[in-house]
């Protein structure tokens, strides 16, 4: 490690170590992502050694992830094994990509088309054919949910992604 | 240029080819080669420089001289070994000034010096846009740097009556502007100093005399639009910062088109709009910066170095604070921040301004309740807020990494000082805007800061509503109990779980048929409790009846789903009471970990 200027070397040293260490030893983005199998999830559990809390229910079972910097991802599975719908909360935006898997382009292009129309700072809300998604919030408080209304599965409403 | 850079090259081999003959034959006559010196040398305007040519020419004939750019300054006392160079009065951008000395028997050999010319450069202390009440009066000191033989100025006012008057106008020290007596409506005047020495040279600031309520504490917001042509930003709250190098105050640009932003913490400020700023981020040894992600709710990011500046508002400076400056250039970002995918706000129409003034009741961008995420007290995960890249940029799969909280984008409040006396105004801010009858063009109200530290920011009858754990409260409306509400000057409209129709044209906004009357109760943590009545308009009537409308008190759209709230949710628990619910308030936003005397624990709201 070299020094680093503005007098404030030995705090930034020990997070670099800390950093190092903990991003060697405990992967943080590694959701199930919509649209995707069981399997990932039970995969996750295991990769994030994360406190997580599986709810099973007639119509869909519930997987709660919460990561170390308090995001709290809920993971909607069907009797399928498909994941449906997907909802998080917590100090940080958790990785879209990893949530949205194949849905991410159709999000990043809505959200896009959004902004051009509006300049702006708002909460998001994607309804279309395959996608809904909602997010808001501010710094260091966010939230959000996204399903795909075709992945349903039956007795299952989308009041239920929450 | 182009012709120089060809020839030093030339100059070079000629050098190498004739050490090789030398060596075969030493009767060979030495080659012509000239060598300048000093090079490199600052001088400022109106000052002389002697360049001397060192030629090594056989036949002793020396060199003739020319500079560039052309006509900016003049040469005197021309020899064949020297020249005299005197850099221009009446220039204001520094300027690297090229002098060539080609010899005269090859006038293919030519070399070159470089001087860079620093303008005289004026500053006013505080540099920013001040307010002053009506009688009231506001005190400037002057420096001005890089003069010849007059450090001193000349003041005036524009308009130069009628609109208040200089006492103790000095030269060198500064001046104190007297508001007039009375104003029934806020006049703006503006404030230049003059170098004695260089016309050219000023600074200028513009005062705006309310007719009351104003001070050194009192930054004026626009709702205008923003700064963009061609580009209309609804119920964006824009305001005016004047950002310098650490320590200095002339080497400082004004910036406006800030938008205040109650829902984040720190100054982001674009790298475009601070050209003649010198950014100083921290720098390991090995080259790598520190550099910071915002992330927004929306699917955009915000991306670029953490560095120090004098953050100058009103009457106030946060000195040495550290902000984020957005990365023009679209560089490559860690996959962590960017998602790998959503977009990168770096230019002032993806942003709607010119940079973000996050205000709200949190000290650094890292922390939340007291917990610093980012530090490694709470937890050794880094979210991804700080990275640390290399000069040539990130890689897609760098980590994020711990940062103490000292190297933290910061919010400038808890930091300002009042310029004149050093009086803490740091405790938190007040947003304070007219109220909006549908739509107008433009609003201008208060940002004040400091909160019952002036006799212009007393908390009075405002009630006070405490926050939970992530910074919010409660806001029960229409029978939801929405748990996760909060205040955000930053939000476009007030956003909330409704029943009203979305609009066909512009679907993130609701559009009932006709003007909708609503109401909301609002509900502290642990104290505060008061009732919201607002409206609600058809958006795409507001949107269309006048283009050049910016600030509509009616607008509003979709939070979520609404009734779909229940304990525990992680959305559709959301009333998000945006820029329109600041028109006709004043609203306190309290900054953890600051005290307001006689008031609640912070953070918290007031109204």
């Amino acid at each position: 490690m070299k020094l680093y200027k503005h007098g404030l070397n030995a705090a930034l040293i020990r997070g670099l170590s800390i950093a190092l260490v903990t991003t060697l030893g405990l992967p943080f983005s590694a959701f199930a992502t919509l649209g995707g199998s069981l399997d990932s999830v039970q995969a996750d559990q295991a990769h994030l050694k994360a406190n997580i809390k599986t709810t099973e229910g007639g119509a869909y079972t519930v997987h709660e992830l919460r990561t170390p910097t308090d995001i709290v991802v809920r993971e909607y599975v069907s009797p399928g094994g498909r994941v449906f719908g997907i909802a998080w909360r917590g100090p940080f935006i958790p990785d879209m990509q990893q949530l949205l898997g194949s849905y991410f382009r159709q999000y990043v292009l809505a959200a896009k088309a959004e902004r051009e129309r509006h300049v702006g700072r708002a909460p998001l809300s994607i309804q279309q054919e395959g996608l809904v998604v909602q997010t808001g919030g501010h710094m260091r408080a966010y939230f959000g949910r996204a399903y795909d209304p075709e992945l349903l599965p039956a007795g299952a409403s989308p009041d239920d992604v929450r | 240029m182009r012709k120089v850079a060809i020839l030093i090259p030339l100059t070079g081999l000629i050098f190498l080819v004739g050490c090789y003959w030398g060596r075969r034959a030493e009767t060979t006559q030495p080659p012509v080669s000239i060598a300048l010196t000093p090079s490199g040398t600052l001088v400022t305007g109106g000052q002389s420089i002697t360049v001397t040519a060192n030629v090594f020419d056989p036949s002793n004939q020396g060199a003739t001289w020319t500079f560039s750019p052309l006509n900016f300054g003049a040469l005197s006392n021309l020899t064949t070994t020297s020249v005299t160079y005197t850099a221009p009065l009446g220039f204001t951008k520094p300027t690297t000034v090229t002098i060539t000395a080609t010899s005269i028997t090859n006038p293919l050999i030519a070399s070159s010096v470089q001087i860079s010319v620093s303008p005289i450069i004026v500053g006013l202390t505080p540099p920013a846009p001040q307010t002053v009440s009506q009688g009231g009066q506001a005190i400037f000191a002057v420096s001005v740097a890089n003069y010849m033989t007059n450090p001193g100025v000349t003041w005036s006012l524009t308009p130069a009556s009628g609109a208040g008057s200089l006492i103790d106008a000095t030269p060198t020290v500064g001046a104190t502007y007297v508001a007039p007596a009375t104003v029934s409506a806020p006049v703006v005047v503006t404030l230049t100093a003059t170098s004695i020495e260089n016309a050219a040279a000023t600074a200028s600031l513009e005062i705006t005399v309310l007719p009351s309520g104003g001070g050194p504490n009192v930054a004026i917001v626009n709702v205008d639009g923003g700064p963009v042509p061609g580009q209309t930003y609804a119920n964006g709250a824009f305001t005016t910062v004047t950002i310098c190098n650490p320590g200095s105050t002339t080497v400082c640009q004004t910036v406006d088109g800030i938008l205040v932003d109650t829902g984040s913490y720190g100054l982001r400020i674009l790298q475009s709009e601070i050209p003649f700023l010198k950014i100083t981020p921290f720098v390991d040894g090995n080259g790598n910066t520190l550099e910071n992600c915002a992330s927004s709710p929306d699917g955009s990011y915000l991306w670029g170095p953490v560095a120090p500046f004098d953050i100058y508002v009103a009457g106030e400076v946060a000195s040495s604070s550290l902000a984020q400056v957005i990365t023009s250039s679209n560089i490559v970002v860690p996959d962590s921040c960017s998602n790998g995918g959503t977009t990168n706000q770096n230019t002032p129409q993806l942003l709607g301004a010119n940079g973000i003034l996050g205000i709200g009741p949190e000290p650094t961008d890292c922390t939340v309740a007291g917990v610093n995420y980012c530090d490694g007290s709470a937890q050794l995960t880094p979210p991804n807020l700080y990275y640390t890249c290399p000069s040539i940029g990130c890689a897609t799969t760098d980590s994020s990494i711990v940062v103490a909280d000292n190297m933290q984008v910061t919010n400038p409040v808890p930091s300002l000082l009042q310029v004149i006396n050093n009086t803490s105004d740091n405790n938190g801010a007040i947003l304070e805007l007219p109220a909006v009858s549908g739509a107008q063009a433009a609003v201008t109200g208060t940002l004040i800061f400091g909160i019952g530290t002036e006799t212009n920011n007393q908390l009075g009858s405002a009630t006070v509503f405490t926050l939970d754990s992530s910074d919010n409260f409660t806001t029960v409306f229409n029978g939801q109990n929405l748990t996760s509400s909060f205040i955000d000057s930053g939000s476009n409209a007030i956003y909330f779980p409704g029943e009203l129709p979305t609009c066909a044209d512009n679907p993130q906004y609701y559009c009932p048929t006709s003007l909708t009357s609503l109401s909301a109760m609002n509900e502290g943590a642990t104290q505060g409790e008061n009732t919201v009545s607002f409206s609600v308009d058809n958006a795409d009537n507001l949107f269309s009846s006048d283009a050049s409308d910016a600030a509509f008190d009616t607008l509003a759209g979709p939070q979520g789903t609404y009734n779909s709230c229940s304990p525990g949710s992680s959305s559709s628990c959301t009333f998000d009471w945006g820029l329109p619910f600041f028109y006709g308030r004043s609203v306190y936003a309290a900054i953890d970990g600051q005290s307001i005397s006689g008031a609640p624990t912070t953070p918290w709201w007031a109204y």
